[in-house]
């Protein structure tokens, strides 16, 4: 399974260009992706997660901005040329939130599998049509030339979502990286494609990079957790470590905050004030001003991530005396 | 496809219901027009005596709903009417005006549609550029000028001052004689071919060219800015960005997934734009002297010639119907969530 990192992510800064100004999205991330881990970005909506999974998966927005590296299987990502480019799209897959606008809805689900097989394995349309069916299967959807044959507003949220598996593992990616793939769905089919997935990881070998909001998901998914906040990577751990036992006030906010089934409370706990702007974002911790560890005196400077243990870091000023 | 089996009959007798109307409409707002049409049918010196006799023959003297019926029962026996000016059948008159009329509208929509889509395809990959600017400049000005006013100043500018193309008229009556040039669709572009007579083609297609580029230009300016819009949309669309992962190359993105999802609606649109180029085609015959149902049409409305007046209303309101038709099958061809 495991064997040496396949990706990493080293300082990387994204910058949006919007008429409204530069919007800091993901500041000095730092992220280390083991071959064959599956690891999970958690934070809050607006909080870059999205914007990380997709500087990953080389399909930024035209107005967006990336500084720093990520470096794939030794190569730096962002320094490749357009052409060069191409060819590692698809390399580094993805499956997106709302399987509603994945597909275009002028074309049949097999158009779609077709194309991306035809330019990834120059292979003929027939062959591609083979393929098309046997990928489908491979995400269990049951009648698969009639899927073929479907526009996307003839199937399910779930089924969609099925397709879109199918047509991002079309490409033979190593590496999947799934942006909240179950939000859009009824929680009966998201257990199931989070079953899936994990089926599909298995079988396949890929590396999960597993973007969402919901803790319950990221514990069930992924070993490995790295938590967002507002643009910065503040803390990151084996899964179990981050949930049990959070390091950062945000994060143990935010395991707080999860709704319980089986123990009533008085009140759902919540975070306090809101989301710094990141036009202009604080120089210091972006949590300090929701954080109820924050003193009058408190040091304004940028936020050092500290080593807390084995493949655990956290940037937060309260463990910096710990080991500096 | 998903077009239903009753869809196309269910339309079908819907147009014939609007077209009834439009009959019936057109044939009381001629009457109620306080006009005096026997003085035109008896002549300018007629009698008292000839007068009451032209009313009678034109049933001027029976209340307008007994009119009406008389003129319903002739129009289905497929009798529009003598016309009042030229004193022959108005079918006759209309089915000679028509290919002309034709002959212009669709250069000018195929123009529209060839020109006025890629033109705004390229406007919305260049987007926020210069060149997007111009053209987006170019197309507001030409949506918003009025056809009459731009054809009198190209027809002065390139055809009287310049004399670059010919100012006026289907064909050169001279190379008509010469070269033995007989009609026989009406579509003299189509004639000419058949007949391999490539002087008439030639001079058929000069002539061709202004009044269609004008009447094109509101066409093809709606074309060109809804297509660049809905371009620019269906690119910030999410599908791009996943079909851009999975690894799809760009040209493939653009040319086959964005550019269909954004030329549908604009094949809708350019489809109802048929009924006010159609009201331009009748300003643009007048001025470049074209021998189709707008000169018809005009000249019938000057010497109040009532049956030409309501055949042309009637012709149009077919072919009004006829386009929107054809534009909706079309569109749900193109685009599988339209269920008809």
């Amino acid at each position: 399974m495991s064997g040496g990192s396949l990706l990493k992510v080293l300082g990387l800064t994204i910058n949006y260009y919007t008429l409204e100004g530069v919007v800091k999205a993901v500041r000095n991330a730092s992220l280390c992706v083991n071959r064959g881990e599956s690891i999970c970005i958690v934070g809050e909506s607006g909080s870059g997660k999205s914007t990380l999974g997709l500087a990953i998966s080389l399909s930024l927005p035209r107005n967006a901005v990336a500084e720093g590296s990520i470096i794939y299987e030794g190569v730096d990502l962002l320094k490749l040329n357009p052409l060069e480019r191409q060819k590692y799209r698809g390399e580094i897959s993805m499956v997106f939130q709302d399987p509603a606008t994945t597909f275009s809805p002028l074309f049949t689900i097999g158009e779609h599998l077709i194309d991306i097989l035809r330019h990834r394995f120059r292979v003929s349309r027939d062959e591609a049509v083979v393929r098309a069916r046997e990928l489908l299967r491979k995400v269990q959807l049951p009648d698969q030339d009639r899927v073929l044959r479907a526009y996307p507003h003839e199937l399910s949220g779930g089924m969609l979502q099925r397709a879109a598996i199918a047509a991002a593992l079309a490409t033979d990616p190593k590496v999947l990286v799934a942006d909240e793939p179950t939000t859009m769905l009824d929680v009966t089919t998201q257990s199931q494609i989070l079953e899936l997935i994990k089926v599909l990881k298995r079988e396949l070998d890929l590396t999960l990079l597993f973007i969402t909001h919901n803790l319950g998901i990221a514990s069930e998914v992924c070993n490995r957790t790295a938590v967002m906040y507002a643009g910065v990577i503040v803390e990151e751990g084996s899964t179990d470590e981050v949930l049990l036992n959070p390091l950062h006030p945000y994060t143990a906010k935010l395991v707080k905050a999860v709704p319980s089934l089986t123990k009533r409370r008085e009140r759902l706990s919540h975070i306090p004030g809101m989301l710094p702007d990141l036009r202009n974002p604080p120089a210091g911790c972006p949590f300090a001003e929701r954080c109820e560890f924050t003193t009058h005196y408190f040091d304004y400077s940028p936020v050092k991530h500290v080593e807390a243990g084995p493949g655990r870091r956290v940037a937060c000023i309260l463990y910096s005396g710990v080991k500096a | 496809m998903p077009i239903s089996r009753g869809y196309v009959a269910k339309r079908l007798m819907l147009s014939a219901l609007v077209i009834l109307g439009v009959l019936a409409i057109a044939f009381i707002m001629t009457r109620i027009i306080p006009a005096r049409p026997e003085f035109l049918w008896a002549g300018p010196h007629a009698t008292e005596e000839q007068l009451k006799m032209a009313r009678e023959k034109l049933r001027l003297d029976r209340p307008i709903y007994i009119q009406l019926c008389y003129y319903l029962i002739d129009f289905f026996r497929g009798d529009w009417g003598i016309s009042w000016r030229t004193r022959l059948p108005v079918l006759n008159d209309l089915l000679t005006a028509l290919p002309a009329t034709l002959e212009l509208v669709i250069a000018a929509f195929l123009l529209a549609s060839i020109v006025g889509i890629p033109l705004g395809i390229y406007s919305a990959l260049n987007y926020g550029g210069l060149r997007d600017q111009v053209i987006k400049f170019v197309t507001v000005l030409g949506a918003s000028t009025p056809v009459f006013w731009i054809a009198l100043v190209l027809q002065t500018a390139l055809g009287v001052w310049a004399g670059i193309l010919p100012a006026g008229k289907r064909v050169d009556d001279y190379l008509v004689y010469v070269t033995g040039f007989k009609p026989i669709t009406g579509f003299y572009i189509i004639d000419s071919l058949i007949q391999g007579n490539i002087p008439v083609f030639l001079d058929v297609l000069k002539r061709l060219l202004l009044p269609a580029f004008v009447l094109s230009i509101y066409p093809l300016s709606l074309s060109a800015r809804m297509s660049r819009s809905l371009m620019i949309e269906v690119l910030n669309e999410n599908f791009i960005r996943s079909l851009e992962v999975w690894g799809v190359p760009q040209r493939e993105i653009l040319f086959k997934y964005a550019l269909r999802n954004a030329i549908a609606p604009v094949i809708a649109s350019l489809g109802l734009s048929f009924g006010y180029t159609l009201v331009g085609a009748f300003m643009v015959e007048l001025i470049f002297v074209w021998p189709g149902l707008g000169y018809y049409a005009g000249m019938a409305l000057l010497s109040y010639d009532y049956p030409a007046v309501i055949g042309v209303v009637v012709l149009v309101a077919i072919f009004y119907s006829a386009i929107n038709l054809v534009v909706d099958l079309v569109h749900a061809w193109l685009d599988p969530r339209v269920r008809l």
